[in-house]
């Protein structure tokens, strides 16, 4: 029993950790790409919000908005169907955050002696679970979309289920290669052998050994943010999108799905390409930098701050790719649906093929 | 304890889900249905130790086809056709076929476990790690690799059958 | 052979020369010949005329002339750059004419326009129906019986507004087969509609649905409405709706004086108002026989050429940003921000500039303002580039707009089609080139065109314009005769916008102090200056400040020019004036009957002919591409509902 509580007790501080996380820096985001976009277009930016006369660059417009969405009106179209137009949302959150559930944010930790997995669930099947959820959050759109009776909504729904399914299948197909490469589909697993070096300094990233993988990855992925180029499903000048009746709240989940799927993509891509939590060449460093003496009573000093050392190595790489994607959402125009079509099935699914099958033959070679 | 708890409560949502599909005159309700009783499906995967098989059930069924059964609802737009679907002389005698013969399967499913104490289905000491991801893999490219190439052509003739079928209903100028 | 003895040599006495007092080639036509006239003119007169480039009608009842309605046909030739305008006049108890629809598909709308204006009806019409009034109205706004301040208020009964149109749209569906019927009971959702329309009519598969675009749209800028009929993201059908920007424009001018039509043509195209405030001064002009001075027509080149740059800078960068290119929009926004400033500080405004005046310009350019302007143009330059390497290199871009909204050389003829988009077909065919005004014809400039008709023809075609046109502006800059420079009342040189910007803050009281030195300013302008932007005409121009209050010429001058019954009055005639607008020919035909307000001020909308012809364009694209389309056409909703 002592054990079920121990480990109820860990779980659920992760849990509450990570939500908190998650959901503070959704909202930042938002500040974050509004910035980025006007240091890209020569303006200034969101800089109104204050409290009290701080303005801290108009990072307190993210509070602003969420306070904006909580508070307006919930409005409910006439002729929508009640149950699933409020459901939907939910949906749509609900299977984007539990997206995170397996991403490893660093090594394992020791307490008291006792190892802790810095992951909220270690499963062993962690790859296959990724892609159940990522084909569940097709749901809240589709049946939003649905649920709006409008003729916008459904095409937005339409535009966004074929484009999901489509690159799940390429996304699915270039992570093969991973799991050819590392042997794993456990995420942890996969990050740990990463750690190695290729050649005595190159870091055994995924990146390096699956190139290609990495820019099928990167552009199926961002595909199925649906954000630029990819947003077809919203194509706020042509269609406004899937979420067109919602408002407040409503319309405040996707919008924070849409950040929560863009920073799951990038915690992915980083899993996978960039060597998770690895901070090369420094790890070794610290290891023997440090001395494991005892540390607040129950850490080992040299493991705990190389956890922290990997843990924002991790938080660093995210945000890199978050600002790659979002210089290529500023810069890049939409795509049009039947475009969306053709890249993802006639380039990147038969790429990632031929990258499963170069990969198999140098994997059976070299072992 | 705990998973004899969760499989009733897993059960109970199946069946009811099952039920309510076809029951409910919605047909996007019907296909929300379905997609729960495959999450309960899902859930049994995990309770039998084969997460392997629970993770595909959910990426293939409630990722893929479930969502293609959507798209066809909406693109239809069957919202306030749900009279379309009564039922014809022809399709109650099929529907009472149907019934028989899952009637005969339950009759002998309860038979095998309860009566006959199980069935052997020739995989020996496996059975316990056979949910493993590793361990699937190695058996189907061993033991069954026949049913699995049969069954790989058999989805290959499906999706080029797809291809002209769809092919076909496109104008030339297109 | 001249045009006129091939008129008389084919139809005899059902063609009479009609005398111009300004040098127009008019020719009246007996009504009920009138399509053989233009199906000859079209086909076999040497040379022909492809393009029905306007069709209009003047109400004659206050000149009692008989019959009362005139139709006005303006007809352009490619092949020597000719025009001809053709009059059928259409008797009052009567009021019907055969349609030349099937001659010209741009006619149709310009018929509809002319049913809904004045109430002539055009035999042969496939589709007359109102078009810029709603359908509620009453009567025909532009007879001079309709008083001019009737007011109509529309009253919408309870039946939503939608429905309504679906409905006319499934009766005409159905109208088209043959199988009249009257729809009773409305229709409760799209869905229904749409189910009704795959019953009612043959044409339309199982799979295809309505929908609207607009009036309230993201990417409908301007006030549009398009109901699209679909096959899944395929466009099969479009009837567009316009009009909800209708303000009147033709009947306002003929209420207040010539002068008073300015402020409103500043609102026709809102993008590039100089260029409208140019084209009626020249209509007007035209009509008083009076030559402008060389630097004013200097000036006015120039502020066209930045309007026309500003232009294409907001139709770029708006499509751009439709597209989901916003970082594009910004920086192209940038530019015309510099060019903004500018006409800001030659105006006195940003947008509704009224600079133009009959007889010159309001002032003279101010100090410095060839630095600035090269500086600007240096701005537009660069971000024109970044634009290029955005978007004119960019894959996605590309495969968007290259093959879509194509219009063929032949459609672009029947539709009257002008400007970039006439351009973009291959048809070389540029105002500025085929009968030049005020100075063009001393500037080298050439004129960018495409061949295919797309998107992607017309967007380069746009970008090289802005180029061509920063080459005249340079040219101009470098050739306009000098001036004196403006002054304030210390003698001080003082720019335009600094005095802008401090009647705006209330600090007026130095600009009254000063004495009619300052220019440009509302006080009016001094004799130095006046010389180089007008003409001494006293028939139009007002005095000098200095001559208003020394001199009783000048008093008597003003006065006559101020008081209501005096003015400006041109002689008694009618002229057509076009000029190369941002997206076309944007034309003016104006009617005097010597009065000191216009009797008929007609307004050639480039857009109109455009948006007649849109549906064309977007028949089998995917609605993605109704927003490429739309974007690269560049509808400008002030000048297509006026």
């Amino acid at each position: 029993m002592a054990d079920f509580i121990v480990g109820a007790v860990e779980y659920l501080s992760k849990f509450i950790f990570f939500i908190i996380a998650v959901l503070v820096i959704s909202p930042v985001l938002t500040w974050v790409e509004r910035k980025q976009s006007a240091v890209m277009q020569d303006r200034i930016g969101a800089n109104r919000a204050e409290i009290l006369g701080l303005r801290m660059l108009g990072l307190f417009h993210a509070l602003a908005d969420s306070l904006k969405l909580f508070t307006k009106e919930y409005f409910v179209p006439k002729g929508a169907d009640r149950l699933i137009f409020h459901l939907a949302p939910c949906i749509s959150i609900f299977f984007a955050v539990m997206g995170f559930a397996v991403i490893p944010h660093a090594d394992t930790l020791i307490i008291s002696g006792q190892p802790v997995e810095m992951q909220i669930v270690n499963l062993n099947i962690g790859l296959l679970y990724f892609f159940a959820v990522l084909g569940m959050a097709v749901y809240g759109v589709v049946l939003g979309a649905w649920a709006s009776n409008n003729n916008y909504a459904l095409l937005g729904g339409l535009r966004a289920s074929a484009q999901m399914i489509s690159y799940e299948v390429s996304i699915g197909i270039s992570l093969v290669g991973i799991i050819l490469v590392y042997q794993s589909v456990d995420l942890m697993e996969i990050t740990r052998a990463q750690g190695d070096l290729l050649f005595g300094f190159l870091p055994k990233w995924g990146i390096f050994l699956q190139p290609l993988a990495f820019f099928i990855f990167m552009a199926a992925g961002i595909a199925e943010t649906k954000r630029i180029p990819f947003d077809a499903p919203e194509g706020e000048s042509e269609i406004v999108g899937y979420f067109i009746e919602y408002s407040g709240m409503g319309f405040g989940m996707y919008f924070l799905t849409d950040f929560l799927e863009t920073i799951l993509i990038a915690c992915l891509t980083v899993t996978f390409f960039l060597g998770g939590w690895q901070a090369p060449f420094i790890d070794g460093w610290i290891l023997q930098t440090f001395s494991d003496s005892t540390f607040l009573g129950i850490f080992q000093l040299n493991n705990f701050i190389l956890t922290i050392v990997q843990f924002l190595a991790f938080v660093f790489k995210v945000c890199l790719v978050i600002f790659m994607m979002m210089t290529i959402r500023w810069t890049l125009p939409r795509f049009r649906y039947d475009q969306i079509m053709n890249l993802g099935w006639k380039m990147l699914l038969p790429l990632s093929l031929f990258n499963i099958v170069v990969t198999a033959i140098i994997v059976y070679f070299i072992g | 304890m705990l998973e004899t708890v969760l499989f009733f409560a897993l059960a109970l949502l199946a069946v009811t889900a099952a039920i309510g599909m076809i029951v409910h005159r919605s047909p996007v309700y019907s296909v929300l249905m379905l997609i729960i009783t495959l999450f309960s499906i899902a859930g049994f995967y995990v309770l039998l130790n084969a997460p392997f098989v629970a993770a595909v059930h959910m990426i293939v069924y409630a990722g893929a086809i479930i969502v293609l059964f959507l798209f066809v609802v909406m693109l239809l737009d069957l919202r306030h056709e749900s009279d379309r679907f009564t039922l014809t002389k022809f399709s109650r005698v099929l529907a009472f076929i149907a019934f028989l013969v899952f009637l005969g399967e339950a009759i002998l499913l309860v038979k095998v476990a309860f009566i006959d104490g199980g069935l052997d289905i020739g995989l020996g000491g496996q059975v316990s790690q056979l949910g493993d991801t590793p361990s699937i893999g190695k058996l189907l490219f061993t033991a069954y690799l026949l049913p699995f190439e049969i069954a790989s052509v058999l989805l290959l003739v499906a999706i080029i059958g797809a291809v002209i079928l769809a092919k076909q209903n496109l104008k030339p100028s297109q | 052979m001249l045009m006129k003895d091939q008129l008389l040599e084919q139809f005899g006495d059902a063609v009479q020369v009609e005398e111009s007092a300004v040098g127009d080639e008019v020719y009246v036509v007996d009504r009920t010949r009138i399509t053989e006239v233009c199906q000859f003119m079209r086909d076999q007169a040497e040379p022909n005329f492809s393009i029905l480039m306007d069709l209009t009608a003047v109400d004659y009842l206050k000149l009692n002339h008989k019959p009362r309605f005139a139709v006005i046909y303006h007809l352009f030739s490619l092949s020597n750059n000719q025009r001809v305008r053709i009059k059928a006049y259409v008797p009052e108890n009567d009021p019907i004419i055969a349609s030349v629809t099937h001659l010209w598909a741009g006619a149709n709308w310009y018929e509809r326009e002319v049913w809904d204006m004045f109430g002539i009806k055009f035999k042969g019409h496939p589709d007359l129906r109102r078009i810029l009034m709603y359908d509620e109205f009453k009567g025909h706004p532009l007879r001079k019986d309709y008083p001019f301040s009737k007011r109509q208020p529309l009253v919408r009964n309870d039946k939503p507004y939608i429905d309504k149109e679906i409905d006319a749209y499934l009766h005409r569906v159905s109208g088209s087969n043959g199988t009249q019927k009257t729809i009773e009971n409305v229709p409760l959702s799209m869905q229904e509609a749409m189910k009704k329309a795959l019953s009612d009519s043959g044409s339309q598969s199982e799979t295809s649905f309505l929908m609207n675009m607009g009036p309230s749209h993201p990417a409908m800028h301007g006030v549009i409405h398009l109901l699209l009929e679909l096959d899944g993201e395929y466009v099969k059908n479009t009837d567009i709706g316009i009009g909800y920007l209708h303000r009147a424009f033709e009947k306002e001018s003929e209420v207040g004086k010539w002068s008073h039509v300015f402020p409103y043509t500043d609102r026709l195209n809102y993008v590039s108002p100089l260029i409208n405030n140019v084209a009626y001064a020249m209509a007007v002009e035209r009509l008083l026989g009076i030559d402008i001075t060389e630097r004013a027509k200097y000036i006015r080149v120039i502020m066209s050429e930045i309007s026309r740059i500003c232009d294409h800078l907001t139709c770029v960068a708006a499509s751009g940003m439709e597209l989901g290119a916003m970082t594009v929009f910004l920086y192209l926004i940038q530019a015309r921000e510099e060019l903004w400033s500018l006409v800001e500080e030659i105006t006195g405004a940003r947008l509704t500039v009224s600079y133009i005046r009959i007889g010159g310009v309001k002032g003279d350019l101010t100090a410095g303002f060839a630095d600035r302007c090269r500086a600007a143009l240096k701005e537009t330059r660069k971000q024109v580039g970044e634009c290029h390497k955005l978007l004119t290199r960019n894959r996605i871009f590309v495969d968007r707009v290259t093959g879509t909204g194509v219009v063929s050389k032949e459609d672009a003829l029947s539709y009257g089609f002008t400007g970039p988009v006439l351009r973009s077909t291959g048809i070389n065919y540029d105002v500025r080139k085929a009968n030049p005004y005020l100075v063009y014809d001393q500037l080298d400039f050439d004129v960018p065109y495409g061949e295919n008709g797309d998107n992607f023809d017309r967007y380069l075609c746009r970008l090289e314009e802005i180029e061509q046109s920063c080459r005249i502006i340079e040219q101009a800059l470098e050739k306009i005769p000098k001036g004196e420079l403006n002054v304030d009342y210390e003698g001080k040189i003082l720019t335009g916008h600094q005095m802008a910007d401090s009647g705006k803050f209330g600090k007026t009281k130095e600009l009254l102090k000063s004495q009619a030195l300052t220019d440009p300013t509302l006080s009016g302008n001094s004799a130095n200056n006046r010389l180089n932007i007008f003409p001494d005409n006293k028939r139009v121009v007002l005095p000098a400040k200095e001559q208003t209050y020394g001199s009783i010429e000048g008093v008597m001058n003003h006065f006559m020019l101020i008081m209501d019954g005096y003015g400006i009055q041109p002689p008694p005639g009618e002229t057509y004036v076009s000029n190369e607008g941002a997206n076309g020919e944007l034309g003016f035909f104006v009617v005097s009957s010597g009065e000191d307000h216009a009797y008929r001020v007609r307004c050639r909308p480039p857009c109109f002919a455009l948006m007649s012809g849109f549906h064309k364009m977007l028949q089998g694209d995917q609605v993605a591409d109704i927003i490429a389309s739309f974007g690269t056409i560049n509808m400008i909703a002030g000048e297509l509902d006026r």
